[in-house]
């Protein structure tokens, strides 16, 4: 994009860009910076190629109104610049991955069970999807690694907090090591965040305290409005940029008063946490669940849900049928993922209950008010 | 504590583990003695790395002249290989020309005028699913490329530096991406940085002001045959016949005229023997020391 060039078109959409990103900055709008995201949108698709198209001059200098493209930061949009924009060009959709996958289900012996501790499934190059094996916990929660080029976000620490039984911290960084060296990046702060606060997602936690570049995040409510940077909890959906990479977090109180929903702008994954998953879900506050459920299926409107995916497999691949609470081996368990149908369900079932809960057996997941 | 990771098992799908690229840079006058003023050719070849992707989607390098050659002198743009014409404007995406006009898939000049590097050598396919108005204007991905075995991405020529002297060329600044996902337009392709090696990324070449010759060629007519050992056993053995280049005629390089240079050509020639020594190929400076001279060898400048 120049100014240089005569086009009352071209210098229009030059200065509604300016704009834009003046805008993002003094309003905090979450930047894409480094990325080539030039309309701000949240993604790098065609419009962002279309305009880079008319910035790349190669190694010469940068022409004015280009150097949001200018991301290798050396005063020049060149073909160098344009590698980092093909790699990031995610186009309108997800980045795609895979969940064909066997969960470690456990084992009808646990005491001669030949699976590791934790199982761990890259879903594409950087997202990860860890599992405790349920020989080690029945509850086996489902743990998430996901990658920016600034931060690594984790999601959850497990069941055990022994790190000799089960090393999350060291098995982390490992992928976090080899993520780092395959990608060219400096260390990048890790975060530990939790779908919600219960003994089985945060076990894990000590094992993370005090490691370089590490902060783990409280287990209060307010102590994770203070780190999202909520200020109306739970009514607000902030975001959470992890270097090119936008998270919406959301509060879901209901289950429990410090549960987080967390979509994932690039991947198009809703982690829910125990609010929904294929399983038992548990309802301490009532009011507050249907709430957030409802809360949930707003924030999805006009949105592509590619999957939502929960933190425990406790259904069976038949419908409506569960495994026994504290069952440590699960053949033929369900899936994890879920679909956005499965949470509208949810929402209608308990916006239907009103203000009777009741116990209600549904193909994927059962909804069980405490 | 970190060889825990033992107990954990990685399911990796086989398109996301690392992937690798290696260019390589060479030139038929690698390693030889050439004239003042000659044509040094080079090429780049790129292969990427099998299984764990689909194959090429951008590769970038620059050309650079050593910074201890005695001289340096203008790299010109490389040629674009039909192979990777998706890799460069207009239908594929590289940087523009000189005056932002064209194609500098071949690599921009950089530098004072007589002494240009060439930099960003390569372009990108369009993996976007959707077309440029003035590059990528082919949207279909083409799969696999430099993946069963080096693919020409580049292949250019300048003229040697008139300074005798060691001179080196290399790539350096190396960027690859591979196509992780494959998608077909309007859909798009996923691509990931590959970890680039060059081997060889380097070729060096001895600019000589030696006469410059053809060894075998006794006659200098431009070819090497039979008529060439005729020609030397004239001067042998009926004389008074006079020898243009005598190195020309130094066929086994021993730096004496004898018969067995004759000998030698004729092995060569008709009895499977082996080549001559260099230059037999092209012109060349004689590589070894002896008295013998070259005074006039016409088909070499």
């Amino acid at each position: 994009m120049r100014f240089s060039t005569d086009s009352a078109m071209t210098f229009a959409r030059t200065a509604t860009r300016c704009l834009a990103l003046c805008a993002a900055l003094l309003f905090s709008v979450p930047l894409l910076a480094g990325i080539g995201d030039s309309d701000l949108d949240g993604d790098v698709d065609a419009v962002d190629f279309a305009a880079l198209e008319s910035c790349l001059d190669g190694p010469v200098a940068t022409s004015p109104g280009c150097e949001l493209f200018d991301l290798s930061n050396n005063g020049t949009v060149d073909m160098r610049d344009f590698a980092s924009f093909q790699q990031n060009f995610h186009g309108d959709g997800p980045i795609p991955g895979t969940l064909n996958v066997t969960w470690i289900h456990g084992s009808p012996s646990c005491s001669s069970d030949p699976n590791p501790p934790i199982q761990v499934h890259q879903y594409n190059d950087n997202t990860f999807i860890l599992r405790q094996n349920k020989c080690l916990h029945y509850e086996a929660p489902f743990i998430y690694v996901l990658f920016g080029d600034e931060k690594v976000f984790i999601q959850d620490t497990g069941a055990t907090s022994s790190s000799s039984a089960f090393p999350i911290q060291a098995t982390i960084q490992d992928i976090i090591d080899t993520y780092e060296v395959d990608h060219g990046l400096a260390p990048l702060d890790v975060i530990v965040t939790h779908s919600h606060s219960h003994g089985d997602h945060v076990a894990g936690d000590g094992q993370f305290s005090g490691e370089p570049n590490t902060t783990v995040v409280g287990l209060s409510s307010f102590a994770v409005r203070n780190f999202f940077g909520f200020t109306s909890w739970p009514d607000e959906v902030v975001t959470y940029d992890l270097g090119g990479r936008v998270l919406d977090v959301m509060g879901i109180p209901g289950h429990q008063a410090a549960s987080v929903a967390v979509y994932d702008r690039q991947t198009d994954i809703l982690l829910t946490g125990d609010t929904l998953y294929p399983g038992r879900l548990y309802i301490n506050d009532w009011d507050e669940y249907q709430d957030s459920t409802q809360r949930m299926v707003d924030f999805t409107i006009g949105l592509n849900i590619e999957h939502v995916l929960g933190t425990h497999i406790e259904m069976s691949s038949t419908p409506g049928d569960d495994y026994p609470i504290g069952t440590v081996y699960q053949p033929d368990e369900h899936v994890l993922q879920l679909g956005i149908e499965h949470l509208i369900e949810l929402n209608d079932a308990v916006q239907a209950m009103g203000a009777s809960p009741s116990f209600e057996v549904h193909d994927d997941f059962i909804i069980f008010r405490l | 504590m970190r060889r825990l990771w033992l107990l954990a098992v990685l399911v990796l799908p086989s398109s996301l583990s690392a992937q690798t690229a290696t260019l390589m840079l060479s030139s038929p006058q690698a390693g030889q003695a050439i004239a003042p003023g000659s044509i040094v050719e080079w090429s780049i070849e790129v292969s990427v790395s099998g299984g764990d992707n689909e194959g090429l989607a951008l590769v970038l390098v620059d050309l650079l002249q050593d910074a201890a050659n005695p001289e340096r002198v203008d790299l010109t743009p490389a040629l674009v290989p039909v192979a990777m014409t998706n890799f460069s404007r207009p239908e594929g995406v590289s940087n523009p020309g000189p005056g932002g006009v064209g194609s500098g898939y071949g690599g921009t000049p950089s530098g004072a005028v007589g002494e240009r590097d060439l930099l960003q050598i390569g372009g990108a396919q369009n993996t976007f699913g959707v077309s440029g108005s003035g590059m990528g204007t082919v949207v279909d991905v083409t799969a696999a490329v430099g993946q069963s075995g080096p693919v020409l991405v580049a292949q250019g020529s300048f003229v040697a530096p008139t300074a005798a002297g060691d001179y080196s060329y290399h790539l350096v600044e190396g960027v690859v991406n591979v196509l992780s996902v494959l998608g077909t337009a309007p859909g798009h392709s996923t691509a990931v940085s590959a970890s680039v090696s060059s081997s060889p990324g380097t070729f060096s070449i001895e600019v000589s002001s030696a006469p410059q010759f053809v060894r075998g060629d006794c006659n200098v007519d431009a070819s090497t045959n039979i008529a060439d050992s005729i020609h030397l056993l004239s001067h042998l053995f009926t004389g008074p016949l006079v020898l243009s280049c005598d190195d020309a005629c130094d066929t086994n390089d021993d730096g004496t005229l004898d018969l067995a240079d004759a000998v030698t050509l004729l092995t060569a020639l008709f009895d499977g023997g082996g080549p001559l020594a260099d230059p037999s190929d092209t012109c060349g400076a004689d590589p070894t020391s002896d008295t013998l001279g070259c005074v006039d060898f016409s088909e070499c400048p």
